[in-house]
C-alpha cells in the first residue's frame, strides 16, 4: 500500500485548501496522479455538480479540467475520473477539456440545494483544423497557420517499414519528393522540398530534432563501397511523435539562412497521458530485391564475344578474358546475381514506457533493430534508447530533458561500382568459376587448392565478387547521442521564456580488414578511421501573447541562438593485419597514423515572429531572422531574412452561407530565405604546405584558395498562395498551393578554366527558378461504426529552371560525376548528351546526330545537347485505409511520372564489348547482317573506332530511359484484438499487422528498379545526378509481421 | 521583481551577444592542414617558399607530361599501346574530355598562377630587400614565360615569321583574377613570352643555386627565338650560354642518368620521396614486355638501322633495344628512361649547340662554329665528324639529324617540324600537313566559356 495525496483545490488567490485526501492501491492502478492548484470561488453553497469523465474507450479519465466556462472556477478529475464542484445557484456552462481531446460543454441550471450528476465522454481531437502543428520555436493550431506546413504523424510514419525515418516521409506530403536509396542496409534517401534551388551547396532540407539542427552530412565517409553514410539512420523512428515539413518562406523564414531548401522538424515522444503505459512493438520480416538484371549466360556471352571478335576481323576463336579456356568457359555458367543475394531477415523489438503525473512526465524507449538486406553479409543493427523527462516544478518553471543514445553497426559490403552485387552486374562474367575445380600446381607448389576461391590472374576483385565479399571484413559503427535541456520560465501569464541547450554527439568508426589472400600480397591490410562530430546549440526564446477582448489577438516571439559544430578524427593503418585494427594499436611507421583535420563552424542568430489575428478570421504574420555564419566572408557575415504572410478564413464571414463548404481559407506569403550549406573556410585566403621539400631541401608553400570576401549565402525570394477547403464538416479537406521561388547568388563550385591555374572556386553566380503546384486531399469517405474508409492523396508538380550561370559554361560545375550539367533554361542536372539516331542498316555502325541534327558516324562531345526530362512531371502518394470492425486494410501507392532515368552502366553492358564487363540480353536485338534496319543496337565490336569514337563507353541518349513508375509501396492488413481487462489494467491495445512493401510496380523502365538514388561523391553530385543509376542495387521488397501491444 | 528578472535575462543575452561575437564566428582551418595567407607568406622566407612551389609544379608538367604529348604528335613513335588518351593524340583527334591532355595543360598554368600571386603581392611583404625583390620578380617572370611557351606550342598553330601571327594562341595569364578570358593571338603570346624572358635575362643572377639563373633565361630565349625562326637572336642567346656559361657537354651522351649533368642549364629536380607521377615511365622497357610508348620503326631504321644516316656504332643506339626480333611485330623499346626517378634536364647545352649551328647555317654565318658545334656532339657519340667544308645545307641537315637523335623523347622534334613548316618547307607528319587541325591539341572542356574559341574538332581528316 502506498499513500498518495490527491488534491481537490479550493483557493482564493494565494491559498490552497486541501479538501480531500484519498488513498488507493497502486497495484490496482498504475496511475500516479497529483493535481494542483485550481482556482475556486469560495462561498457557502450546498449546490453541487458531480460525475465521471470517460475517454473514447469508456475508460475513466483522470486529470481532466472541469471549469465553469469563462471563469477560473473549477476542478480536475481524480484518479478514477470523478469530479465534484460546489456552485452557487444559477446557469452555468461547464467546460471539460484535456490535451489531445476535444472540449466538451454542458449547460446546467442549478437551483438552490440541487445536486446534479452527469457523466461526460471526451473524444480525441480528430478535428484536423484544431490539430496542433509544430512550427519553428513553437506550436500553433493548423487553422491559425498562414505558412505551408505538412505534418506527418507517428502513425503515418510507421505505416511503411523503412530503414530510416526520412524514408517514411515518402508520398506523405505534397511537394516533398522522397527518393528512397538502394536496397543497401541503412542507405539514405534524397528529400527535396518544393524542388531544388542549389547546385553546389547542399539541396537537402534542414533537419531539426527537438530544436537542435542536427548533423546531417552524408559525406563524412565520402563515397566508400558505393555508399554514403546516412546520419539520419541513427534516429529511431519509434521515438518520433511527429514530423513537420516547413515548405514555404512563411514557415521556414524563422530559420533564415538555412531555410531555403525547406525545414524538417522532428519532435520526439513525451509522456502524454497520466498514468503508466507500456508499449511493446515487434516486427519480423524478410527482404528480397525488387528486380534482377538480365545478364547473359555463358553460352550467350561466348557467342556475343566471338561475334565481336569476328566483326573486327578476328580469325579463329577469340582469346577469352582472364585466360579462361573455351572449354572451361563452355562448362562454367555462374549465376553471380544469385550468389550475391539472399533472403534477408529483419527483426525489430521495441519496448517503451510512458509515465505521467502532474509534476513529472517520463517517456522511455529501447529498440533493437536488426535489418538485414538481401545482399549477403549486409545488415544494419541499431540499438537505441531514449529518455524524455518533464518536470513541472511550479506553475512558473518547468524543465524538459531529452536524451537519446543510439549505436548503429552497419555490416558493410561493396556494391555498385565498388564490387559485390555491382560486380555481379559488371565484372563478374558467367564464364568465370567461383571455386577452383582442382589443385593448381606451379613449380611443384600448390598455389590454389581445389575448392579455394578462384582468383583471376590480375587479382581483380570484381571478377569474383563472392571471394571479395566473403573475405573482406568491413563495418561502420556509429554512436550517436542527441540531448536537449530546456528551462521554461513563465514570470507572468502569457509571457514565457525558454532557455535551451542542445548537444548532438556523433562518433563514426569505420573498420576495414582485407586479408592477404584477397589482396594477393604477403600481408593483410586493416584500417580504422574515426570521425568525431560535436554539435552544440544554445538558445533563448521569449514569447508573449495578449488580446483585446478576444478580438485582436497578438503574439510576439523573440529569440537568440548560437550553434557551434566541431569535427575531427583520426585513422590508423595496420599493414600486417590479421583482423580489424585492435584497440590501442600503434603502427611502427608513423605515416600509418594520421589525423582528420578539424573543422569548425558556427551560426549566431537573432529572430523574431509577430502574429496578429482579428477574431481568428484575418491573419497577418511576420518573421525575421538575422543570421551570422562563420562560413561567410567579411563583407557578408550577416544576413537578414524577413517574411510576411496573411490568411483569411472566408467561411467565417457572415456572407458565407454554404453549408456544404464549411471551411475556406485563403493564405499567401512572401519572404526571403537562404541556404548556407557549404563547406567551411571557403572565403579565406589559404596556403598549403608541401609534404616534402623541393629538390630534397627547399620547403615550399602554395596557395590553395584565393580569398573571396564577397562569398555569401544563397538567397531565395519566395511567393506562395494557397487555399484550404473543408467540405461536409471537414470530412473532405482539400489543399491547393502554388509557389514560385526565385533563387539568386546560387553557389557554384566553378570548375575554373584551367588557365586560371586553379581548379575550383566557389562563387555566388547562378540563378534558379522553381515554381510548382501542389494538391492534396484527405477524405473520410465512409464513417460508420463498423466500417471506415479514409483516403489521403497528394500530387505535386515542380518546374525547375536555371536562369543564369553567369559567364560560365554548362561544364563549369565541379563535382558532378555523370554527364549531367547546368544548362540555362533547363533543370539542375540536365542530361547533356550526344543524341543516338540508330543503326546504319548497311554497316551496322551507330549513327549519331551532330549539334545541328545532321547524321554522323562520329561521336564528338561537342555535339552534346540537353536531352530528356531529369525531373518528373508529377510525383505523389495515395493512401487508402479501410477499417472493418477489428480489421484494418491499407495500401499506399507512390508514383513518379514524366522523368527519364539514365542507366549509366548500360553503356558498358550494351556498348563496346570489353574484356571485363558482362553483357545484357537486350543485345539480342542487335545488327548482325547488312540490310537490317529495325535493330536498336549496332554491330558488336571491341574496336572503339567502329562506334565513331576514340574512347569506349560513350554517353549517348540511347541510355536515357523512360522512368515512369507507380508502385504499391505498402500493403498492410491488421487485426485489432478486443481489449482484455485485467482488474483496472490489462491490455489496452493488441494489434497484429502483416505487410508487404514494394510489392507491385508498374513501369516501362528497362533497367532495374525505377526508383533510384545512386551513391554520390559529394553534395554537388547529389544535386546534379538525381536520375542516374550505375550498378545501383535495386530496392528491397519486404514481407513483415508486426505486433503492437500496450498495457 | 518580475520585470527585474526579465531585464536580467535580456541583459544576459546582450552581454553574450556583444562580448563574444567575433570569437565565436571566426574560425580558421586546422593549422596542420592549411593556414591563412597573411600568416605565412608575409615574410621574405614565405615568399621564397612560394617561389619554390613554382618550380615544384613545373616539375610535374615536364616529368613526361608535355614531352610525351609532343612526341605522340611527331613521327618518332609507334601508336601507343592501350592508352586511350594517348591514342587520341596519336591519331590527331583529341576531344575535350581527354584527361591526359587536360592534366598537362593545367600544370604550367598553376606555375603561372603562383608566379602571378608572387608578383602581385611582392610589394606588400615587409622586410624584402630590393635585391631579393628583383631576383624573385625575374624568377617569376621566367616561370611565366617558359610555361606559356610550352602551352602555345601544343595548343596553337606555329608562329609564322614575317606575318602578323593573328592566328589564335592561348590565354595570356598575367594576374590572379578568375574572369573568363579570350585567347590572345600567337603573336601576342610570343611578345608576352619574350618580354618576360628578356626581363629575366637582364635581372637574374649568374649564380642562383639550383634555381633559374641568367643562363637559363638565355637558353630559353634561344629556344623561343629559334622556334620563331629568328635565327639571329637564337644564335645570339645560344652563344651567350655556350661561350660564357659554366656548362660543358662532358663525355657521357646520357644527360638523363647523371643527376645533374655538366651540360644542364636548367634542371627540374625530382626526388624519390616526391612520389611524383613519372610519365616518362610509359617508355620503360624494363618493367613490361610491351611499353606504352615505343619508337616508330622508321625512326629506328633511319637513324640506327640500315638507313643512310644510320651508324651502327652510334652510342645513342644504346637508348633502344629490339623486342621480339625478327617477328612481324618486332619493335624498338626505349631504354633511356629505365629509372625509377630522375631529374629533368629541361634546358641543356646540346640543344644550344644545335640551335646555334642550325641558326648560323640558316644565316650562312660562321659556318666553322656551326660545324664545330655539331662535331662536339658527334665526338661524344663516337661517330664520324662533319667535314670542315660542309656547306650550310649539309650543316642544317646534320643539325636536324643530331637533334632527332639526341633529343628523342624530349618533345622538341614536332615543334621543329612545325617551325620548318612555318618557314615554308613542305612538311608532312605521318602523312598529314604539319598545320592541320589535329596537329594541335583540343583544350580541356573547362575552357569552353562563351568568349573562348575552342580548337576545331575532327582532327586532320
Amino acid at each position: 500500500m502506498t499513500k498518495i495525496i490527491s488534491v481537490y483545490g479550493t483557493l482564493t488567490e494565494k491559498n490552497i485548501i486541501f479538501r480531500h485526501v484519498k488513498t488507493y492501491n497502486m497495484i490496482k492502478r498504475f496511475t500516479l496522479f497529483i493535481s494542483f492548484g485550481f482556482l475556486f470561488i469560495t462561498g457557502v453553497s450546498a449546490q453541487t455538480i458531480a460525475g465521471k469523465v470517460l475517454d473514447e474507450n469508456k475508460e475513466s479519465m483522470p486529470g481532466v479540467s472541469v471549469l465553469v466556462d469563462g471563469t477560473t472556477t473549477g476542478t480536475v478529475t481524480d484518479v478514477d475520473g470523478y469530479y465534484e464542484i460546489k456552485l452557487n445557484p444559477g446557469k452555468y456552462n461547464i467546460k471539460f477539456s484535456f490535451i489531445g481531446y476535444k472540449d466538451q460543454f454542458k449547460s446546467i441550471n442549478l437551483t438552490s440545494g440541487q445536486t446534479k450528476k452527469f457523466d461526460v465522454q471526451l473524444l480525441p481531437e480528430t478535428e484536423i483544423l484544431d490539430e496542433v502543428v509544430v512550427i519553428g520555436y513553437g506550436t500553433a493550431k493548423k487553422r491559425d497557420i498562414t505558412g505551408s506546413i505538412s505534418k506527418v504523424s507517428s502513425k503515418e510514419l510507421m505505416t511503411v517499414p523503412t530503414p530510416s525515418f526520412e524514408t517514411g516521409l515518402q508520398g506523405q506530403a505534397a511537394g516533398v519528393q522522397v527518393t528512397q536509396g538502394s536496397g543497401l542496409a541503412g542507405s539514405s534517401s534524397i528529400v527535396r522540398v518544393r524542388g531544388l534551388s542549389s547546385i553546389s551547396a547542399s539541396g537537402d532540407p534542414l533537419y531539426v530534432v527537438d530544436g537542435i539542427p542536427i548533423t546531417q552530412n552524408q559525406f563524412i565517409t565520402g563515397n566508400s563501397g558505393a555508399m554514403n553514410n546516412n546520419p539520419l539512420a541513427a534516429i529511431n523512428p519509434s521515438d518520433i511523435e511527429s514530423i513537420e515539413i516547413l515548405k514555404d518562406a512563411a514557415a521556414t523564414g524563422i530559420y533564415g539562412a538555412r531555410g531555403a531548401n525547406g525545414v524538417i522538424l522532428v519532435t520526439t515522444k513525451r509522456a502524454k497521458n497520466k498514468g503508466l503505459k507500456i508499449d511493446f512493438y515487434t516486427r519480423l520480416g524478410g527482404s528480397e530485391p525488387t528486380a534482377k538484371l538480365n545478364v547473359v549466360n555463358n553460352k550467350e556471352y561466348l557467342q556475343l564475344y566471338q561475334e565481336a571478335w569476328e566483326n573486327d576481323g578476328g580469325v579463329g576463336r577469340a582469346p577469352l578474358p582472364n585466360l579462361i579456356s573455351w572449354e572451361d568457359a563452355e562448362n562454367t555458367n555462374t549465376d553471380w546475381l544469385d550468389l550475391m543475394t539472399r533472403t534477408g531477415f529483419k527483426q525489430l523489438y521495441s519496448l517503451g514506457a510512458q509515465y505521467k503525473t502532474n509534476k513529472i512526465g517520463l517517456y522511455a524507449n529501447y529498440t533493437y533493430d536488426n535489418n538485414q538486406s538481401y545482399l549477403i553479409k549486409n545488415s544494419f543493427v541499431r540499438n537505441s534508447g531514449r529518455i524524455n523527462f518533464d518536470w513541472n516544478t511550479s506553475k512558473k518553471i518547468t524543465f524538459q530533458f531529452s536524451t537519446s543514445l543510439s549505436s548503429g553497426v552497419n555490416n558493410r559490403v561493396d556494391n555498385g561500382w565498388s564490387g559485390g552485387l555491382g560486380a555481379a552486374m559488371s565484372q563478374a562474367l558467367p564464364i568465370y568459376p567461383v571455386y577452383y575445380q582442382e589443385d593448381v600446381i606451379e613449380n611443384n607448389d600448390t598455389i590454389h587448392k581445389k575448392g579455394d576461391f578462384w582468383v583471376p590472374p590480375n587479382n581483380a576483385q570484381g571478377a569474383n565478387p563472392l571471394r571479395q565479399v566473403e573475405s573482406k571484413q568491413w563495418n561502420s559503427d556509429e554512436l550517436r547521442s542527441i540531448n536537449n535541456f530546456t528551462v521554461n520560465y513563465m514570470p507572468i501569464h502569457n509571457l514565457n521564456f525558454a532557455l535551451s541547450a542542445g548537444y548532438d554527439y556523433m562518433r563514426l568508426n569505420q573498420n576495414l580488414y582485407e586479408p592477404a589472400e584477397l589482396l594477393g600480397q604477403d600481408d593483410g591490410f586493416a584500417n580504422i578511421t574515426q570521425n568525431l562530430i560535436n554539435n552544440v546549440n544554445v538558445s533563448i526564446v521569449g514569447d508573449y501573447s495578449w488580446n483585446t477582448d478576444g478580438v485582436n489577438n497578438f503574439k510576439v516571439l523573440a529569440g537568440w541562438e548560437y550553434q557551434y559544430k566541431h569535427s575531427d578524427g583520426n585513422w590508423t593503418n595496420w599493414r600486417t593485419a590479421t583482423g580489424f585494427v585492435p584497440k590501442g594499436f600503434e603502427p611502427l611507421d608513423p605515416s600509418d597514423k594520421g589525423i582528420i583535420f578539424k573543422n569548425e563552424e558556427s551560426f549566431l542568430s537573432f529572430f523574431g515572429r509577430f502574429n496578429y489575428n482579428f477574431k481568428h478570421k484575418y491573419y497577418i504574420d511576420a518573421t525575421a531572422r538575422i543570421d551570422a555564419s562563420s562560413k561567410f566572408g567579411a563583407n557578408f557575415k550577416y544576413g537578414f531574412f524577413p517574411t510576411v504572410s496573411a490568411g483569411w478564413i472566408i467561411s467565417d464571414e457572415n456572407f458565407w452561407t454554404s453549408k456544404a463548404v464549411n471551411y475556406l481559407k485563403l493564405k499567401t506569403g512572401w519572404g526571403i530565405t537562404g541556404n548556407a550549406a557549404i563547406p567551411n573556410y571557403l572565403f579565406l585566403d589559404l596556403v598549403g604546405f608541401s609534404q616534402r621539400p623541393y629538390a630534397g631541401e627547399d620547403p615550399f608553400l602554395f596557395p590553395t584558395q584565393i580569398d573571396n570576401p564577397n562569398l555569401k549565402w544563397e538567397t531565395s525570394n519566395n511567393f506562395d498562395i494557397g487555399i484550404e477547403l473543408g467540405v461536409l464538416e471537414n470530412r473532405l479537406l482539400f489543399e491547393l498551393s502554388y509557389y514560385k521561388r526565385w533563387s539568386r547568388d546560387v553557389l557554384l563550385n566553378v570548375s575554373l578554366p584551367r588557365y586560371n591555374g586553379f581548379g575550383n572556386f566557389w562563387d555566388n553566380v547562378a540563378k534558379i527558378e522553381n515554381s510548382g503546384i501542389e494538391f492534396n486531399f484527405t477524405a473520410r469517405i465512409i464513417e460508420h461504426d463498423k466500417f471506415q474508409w479514409t483516403s489521403v492523396f497528394n500530387i505535386a508538380h515542380n518546374d525547375n529552371k536555371i536562369t543564369s550561370i553567369g559567364q560560365w559554361s554548362e561544364d563549369a560545375v565541379g563535382g558532378g560525376t555523370n554527364d549531367t550539367r547546368v544548362v540555362v533554361g533547363h533543370p539542375v542536372g540536365t542530361n547533356f548528351l550526344v543524341r543516338y539516331y540508330g543503326v546504319d542498316p548497311e554497316s551496322g555502325r551507330p549513327i549519331y546526330l551532330d549539334i545541328d541534327g545532321n547524321q554522323t558516324f562520329d561521336w564528338d562531345p561537342k555535339d552534346r545537347v540537353p536531352v530528356g526530362d531529369v525531373l518528373p512531371t508529377v510525383v505523389g502518394g495515395w493512401t487508402n485505409t479501410f477499417t472493418i470492425g477489428n480489421w484494418g486494410v491499407s495500401f499506399f501507392i507512390t508514383y513518379s511520372l514524366g522523368a527519364n532515368i539514365y542507366d549509366s552502366s548500360s553503356k558498358r553492358q550494351l556498348g563496346v564489348v570489353s574484356d571485363d564487363w558482362v553483357m545484357r540480353t537486350e543485345l539480342f536485338d542487335r545488327w548482325t547482317t547488312p540490310g537490317q534496319s529495325d535493330k536498336i543496337y549496332p554491330r558488336l565490336t571491341r574496336d572503339v573506332a567502329t562506334y565513331g569514337s576514340s574512347t569506349p563507353w560513350i554517353n549517348t541518349d540511347l541510355w536515357l530511359k523512360d522512368g515512369d513508375y507507380m508502385r504499391f509501396k505498402n500493403l498492410a492488413v491488421s487485426y485489432n484484438f478486443p481489449r482484455i481487462k485485467i482488474g483496472n489494467g490489462g491490455i489496452s491495445n493488441f494489434k497484429i499487422t502483416a505487410s508487404v512493401t514494394n510489392f507491385l510496380t508498374f513501369t516501362n523502365f528497362e533497367g532495374l528498379d525505377p526508383e533510384i538514388a545512386r551513391d554520390f561523391e559529394n553534395a554537388v553530385d547529389r544535386n546534379m545526378s538525381p536520375n542516374i543509376t550505375f550498378l545501383t542495387s535495386p530496392q528491397e521488397r519486404t514481407y513483415n509481421i508486426a505486433i503492437n501491444l500496450s498495457f | 521583481m518580475k520585470s527585474n528578472k526579465i531585464y536580467f535575462l535580456l541583459l544576459l543575452a546582450s552581454v553574450i551577444i556583444n562580448t563574444s561575437c567575433n570569437k565565436i564566428l571566426d574560425f580558421e582551418p586546422d593549422p596542420r592542414d592549411r593556414v591563412v595567407f597573411s600568416d605565412t607568406i608575409n615574410t621574405p622566407e614565405g615568399l621564397q617558399e612560394l617561389l619554390v612551389s613554382c618550380y615544384d609544379v613545373s616539375t610535374n608538367a615536364y616529368y613526361g607530361n608535355q614531352q610525351n604529348v609532343d612526341e605522340l604528335l611527331s613521327d618518332n613513335l609507334n601508336p601507343p599501346n592501350s592508352n586511350n588518351d594517348y591514342n587520341e593524340v596519336y591519331i590527331r583527334n583529341t576531344i575535350f574530355f581527354n584527361t591526359t591532355v587536360g592534366n598537362f595543360y593545367q600544370e604550367p598554368y598553376i606555375a603561372i598562377f603562383r608566379a602571378n600571386v608572387l608578383l602581385e603581392r611582392m610589394n606588400t611583404i615587409p622586410g624584402l630587400t630590393s635585391q631579393d625583390s628583383i631576383r624573385m620578380t625575374a624568377e617569376s617572370r621566367f616561370m611565366r614565360g617558359f610555361n606559356h611557351f610550352e602551352i602555345v606550342n601544343l595548343f596553337a598553330q606555329p608562329f609564322v615569321p614575317n606575318s602578323d601571327n593573328s592566328q589564335l594562341g592561348i590565354v595570356i595569364k598575367e594576374n590572379t583574377t578568375f574572369d573568363p578570358l579570350p585567347r590572345s593571338s600567337v603573336g601576342q603570346v610570343y611578345d608576352f613570352i619574350l618580354q618576360d624572358l628578356l626581363y629575366a635575362e637582364e635581372n637574374l643572377p649568374v649564380d642562383n643555386g639550383i634555381f633559374a639563373n641568367k643562363w637559363a633565361a638565355d637558353a630559353m630565349l634561344a629556344r623561343v627565338y629559334f622556334q620563331m625562326n629568328d635565327f639571329e637572336n637564337a644564335a645570339h642567346f645560344a652563344s651567350l650560354v655556350i661561350d660564357n656559361g659554366p656548362f660543358s657537354i662532358g663525355a657521357n651522351y646520357d644527360r638523363w642518368s647523371q643527376g645533374v649533368s655538366s651540360e644542364n642549364i636548367f634542371t627540374l629536380f625530382v626526388e624519390q620521396s616526391d612520389g611524383r607521377t613519372n610519365l616518362f615511365a610509359n617508355y620503360r622497357s624494363d618493367v613490361v614486355e610491351v611499353p606504352t610508348l615505343v619508337a616508330f620503326e622508321d625512326y629506328y631504321f633511319e637513324l640506327y638501322g640500315n638507313g643512310p644516316l644510320a651508324n651502327p656504332n652510334d652510342k645513342r643506339k644504346d637508348w633502344f633495344e629490339i623486342r621480339l626480333p625478327a617477328t612481324p611485330v618486332e619493335f624498338y623499346a626505349c631504354t633511356k628512361f629505365n629509372m625509377d626517378f630522375f631529374n629533368i634536364p629541361y634546358l641543356h647545352l646540346t640543344e644550344m649547340l644545335l640551335i646555334r649551328s642550325e641558326s648560323l647555317a640558316e644565316m650562312g654565318n660562321n659556318l666553322g662554329t656551326a660545324i664545330s658545334d655539331i662535331n662536339q656532339l658527334r665526338t661524344r657519340a663516337e661517330i664520324a665528324l662533319l667535314d670542315a667544308g660542309t656547306p650550310a645545307d649539309g650543316i642544317i641537315e646534320a643539325a636536324r639529324t643530331e637533334r632527332k637523335k639526341e633529343m628523342f623523347g624530349e618533345g622538341r622534334w614536332v615543334n621543329d617540324l612545325k617551325r620548318r613548316g612555318a618557314l615554308g618547307e613542305d612538311i608532312m607528319v605521318r602523312g598529314v600537313p604539319y598545320d592541320c587541325n589535329g596537329m594541335i591539341l583540343q583544350f580541356p572542356v573547362s575552357e569552353n566559356t562563351s568568349n573562348f574559341i575552342m580548337n576545331p574538332s575532327g582532327g586532320c581528316n
